[in-house]
């Protein structure tokens, strides 16, 4: 039986099962690998893939996250040198820098793991304006400068509020995972 | 103080790097400029990483948001060797379908609900579609359907002239003069009066069609049908058909009958002359347009004199691959537009030529120099999807001060976008025009910028379908441009390929009129009807 015949027969959704529980894992170590926009859900359905096609070789009794962690570097650096790759010099040197700053913090997962289901309720408690704007810019794929001319405001005054509501959200997720940590 | 010293003291600059950085649309200077807060403010450094988190955790929410849930339980697909690509992509899919149902648990999402993709799935109940017509003249009760049209189940009602219905199963009617026809699936027809021919192939088999005075159905042949006060003639002309006359009776090719409330009342020879089979219908809907062609070129030559036409490019005789796009206009200094890989395919007249847009790297090179205080660009366009968020017609690369973008947007509404100046780039939007019954036919677009009278208009089929006064334009700068695609984009939805055909597009330095745009309507389409205005 081939690869692909193996990757057709997982009745159960048992392999997928194991990534998908591991998800939160795997989107952090991409993002502490390849610290660029636009990357993450690109290297986690890679390494979805990877892991699916060769799962008759995986031992999945056993810790599974040593060998996501590994892939998952492995996928992203790929992706993030092909990303970076032909940038002006200055801008190899930013993404340098970054990339640098993100393997310091190691592998243990930290907001980048967070559940959505939590950004979900995160967004919604968002004051209206704010929530327009993620809705406008994630959501309908406008940029900060057409936002600026849908809400009428300077496309800086956008960055700022972006940037803003980015906060909120980070300090609403860190409350809402240490509410999700078990009580000892 | 250095220049970046400066910066970092001014508030929100900060912001406004990281937010180009995420956006992608950060330049070296600024990448610079950014790199040297980071190493000067080693806090800056885990902000600018909690910034992506969030945003890269906003993308996965977007992203998972758009994908189609599966109502279905994925099932064990048989053994069969699957390439990988398509591999792949069926586990992208498990995995999206997967991800989604774990993310979104019951009761998690309020305000945004989660499509419903059954519910929300563009569906449609047409049985046929319109495959050609000559010089029709529908009832005006019902709406006019347009060649390409696919119809649902109902009745049309053709007052004169001659229309081709190409039901889904292959079978094909040809319904003429004052004639009421209802449509009721694929297989299933009613003629409640008047006259029309069908030819049905083998796989069309068993299809059904009803009159007043009885039902025929079709074994595999072509006959003609004319149903009147004096019941309904049946005309076998090849094969057989089968009428219900106390019990089914088959009649053959040269057989004629009549049917009056179920009973059969007479038999003759049938007449293959009365009747116009399909064939025939295109053959003369051909001639009347290579008439109405005749028609446009010569237009065309006067339209050509205007000295205010910059360009026009009426997609004649291009070779295949084409490399050149002919600007015929006398006057315009715009020199011809340089093809890049958009293939030749047939426009709207028989044997003319026109460029299909679908690929990414499709599209017509332009350089329109100088500034304008007014504008007009019209175009031929069949549209056969709008796969993204904006669909090129004709747009100004990068998107400077006084640039245009001409586009389609995904909900069908047409958008002229000009950037006012540097804060503001402003958007003139129709309300949604096209649907998706619309795609595939040819649709006349246009839109005029009047720095006269400070309006920007849009019109649809050489109708007026938006107008808006804007007291301040600026000069307007096409300059360095695509047709059918964007070059040089600058927002982070930079892929807009048009997906269908161009045959004509013109662009003008005045306004033109509502007359002269419907007038271009008028002359260019490739409708063949007497009566059409």
């Amino acid at each position: 039986m081939t690869d692909d015949n193996k990757i057709m027969n997982d009745p159960d959704g048992q392999v997928a099962k194991v990534f998908l529980a591991e998800h939160g894992f795997v989107r952090a170590i991409a993002i502490r690998s390849a610290p660029w926009p636009d990357l993450v859900d690109d290297i986690v359905q890679q390494v979805f893939l990877e892991f699916m096609r060769k799962a008759s070789k995986w031992d999945l009794e056993k810790e599974i996250r040593p060998l996501l962690a590994t892939m998952t570097r492995m996928v992203a650096m790929r992706h993030w040198r092909t990303a970076t790759r032909g940038k002006e010099e200055t801008v190899r040197q930013l993404a340098e820098h970054l990339r640098g700053l993100a393997e310091s913090e190691g592998d243990e997962p930290g907001l980048e793991s967070c559940d959505l289901a939590n950004l979900h309720r995160c967004i919604r408690e968002l004051p209206e304006r704010s929530r327009s704007i993620v809705e406008l810019h994630y959501f309908n794929g406008l940029s900060s400068r057409e936002i600026g001319g849908e809400l009428e405001m300077k496309p800086d005054t956008v960055c700022r509020a972006m940037s803003r509501v980015r906060n909120a959200l980070r300090q609403c997720l860190r409350k809402a995972n240490i509410q999700s940590m078990p009580h000892v | 103080m250095s220049e970046s010293d400066t910066n970092h003291n001014r508030p929100g600059r900060f912001d406004l790097l990281v937010q180009k950085f995420l956006e992608q649309t950060i330049e070296a200077p600024e990448a610079g400029e950014l790199l040297a807060m980071l190493e000067c403010h080693s806090h800056l450094g885990r902000e600018v990483l909690d910034h992506l988190a969030v945003h890269e955790l906003l993308l996965v929410a977007a992203r998972a948001e758009r994908v189609t849930p599966m109502k279905e339980p994925l099932r064990k697909p048989k053994f069969r060797w699957v390439p990988w690509l398509a591999a792949a992509a069926a586990l992208t899919m498990l995995l999206a379908v997967v991800m989604k149902d774990v993310f979104f648990q019951k009761g998690q999402i309020a305000d945004r609900a989660v499509p419903d993709s059954v519910a929300e799935e563009s569906t449609s109940a047409a049985v046929a579609v319109l495959g050609a017509s000559y010089d029709a003249e529908w009832d005006a009760a019902s709406p006019e359907p347009m060649v390409g049209s696919p119809l649902e189940p109902g009745i049309l009602r053709l007052k004169k002239g001659v229309a081709r219905i190409d039901f889904f199963n292959g079978a094909r009617v040809v319904i003429t003069g004052s004639t009421v026809f209802e449509l009721v699936s694929q297989d299933h027809a009613i003629c409640h009066s008047g006259k029309l021919s069908a030819e049905v192939p083998p796989q069309a088999h068993g299809f059904l069609v009803g009159t007043p005075d009885g039902d025929i159905r079709d074994l595999g042949t072509e006959f003609g049908l004319e149903v009147g006060a004096d019941g309904a003639a049946v005309h076998v002309f090849d094969g057989e058909v089968e009428i219900e006359d106390d019990g089914p009776k088959t009649f053959r090719a040269g057989e004629g009958v009549r049917l009056n409330d179920g009973k059969m009342t007479d038999r003759f020879s049938s007449d293959r002359g009365a009747f116009l089979l399909s064939r025939e219908a295109l053959a003369e809907r051909r001639e009347a347009l290579e008439a109405k062609a005749g028609e446009w070129v010569a237009a065309g030559e006067k339209w050509n004199l205007d000295p205010h036409l910059l360009a026009r490019f009426d997609f004649t005789d291009l070779t295949s691959p084409a490399f050149a796009l002919r600007n015929v206009s006398s006057f315009g200094e715009v020199n011809d537009g340089a093809v890049v890989t958009s293939p030749v395919v047939e426009g709207r007249w028989p044997g003319k030529t026109a460029l299909q847009f679908r690929s990414l790297s499709d599209r017509v090179r332009l350089d329109i120099p100088g500034e304008l205080d007014s504008l007009t660009f019209t175009a031929w366009v069949t549209v056969h999807s709008l796969p993204n968020r904006f669909n090129s017609l004709l747009m100004s690369d990068g998107f400077e001060n006084g640039a245009v973008h001409w586009q389609i947007v995904e909900d069908g509404s047409a958008n002229l976008g000009i950037r006012m100046n540097p804060e503001w780039p402003a958007k003139f939007v129709t309300p949604p025009l096209l649907t998706q019954a619309m795609f595939g036919q040819w649709m006349h677009l246009a839109v005029v910028v009047d720095g006269e009278a400070k309006t920007i208009t849009h019109y649809l089929n050489g109708e007026s379908v938006y107008s808006q006064k804007q007291e301040k334009l600026p000069t307007l700068r096409v300059g360095s441009a695509c047709i059918g695609n964007w070059s040089d984009p600058v927002y982070d939805v930079p892929v807009r390929n048009l997906n269908g055909i161009i045959d004509e597009m013109t662009i003008h330095d005045r306004a033109l009129g509502g007359e002269e745009i419907k007038k271009m309507y008028r002359v260019g389409s490739p409708t063949v009807s007497a009566e059409r205005k």
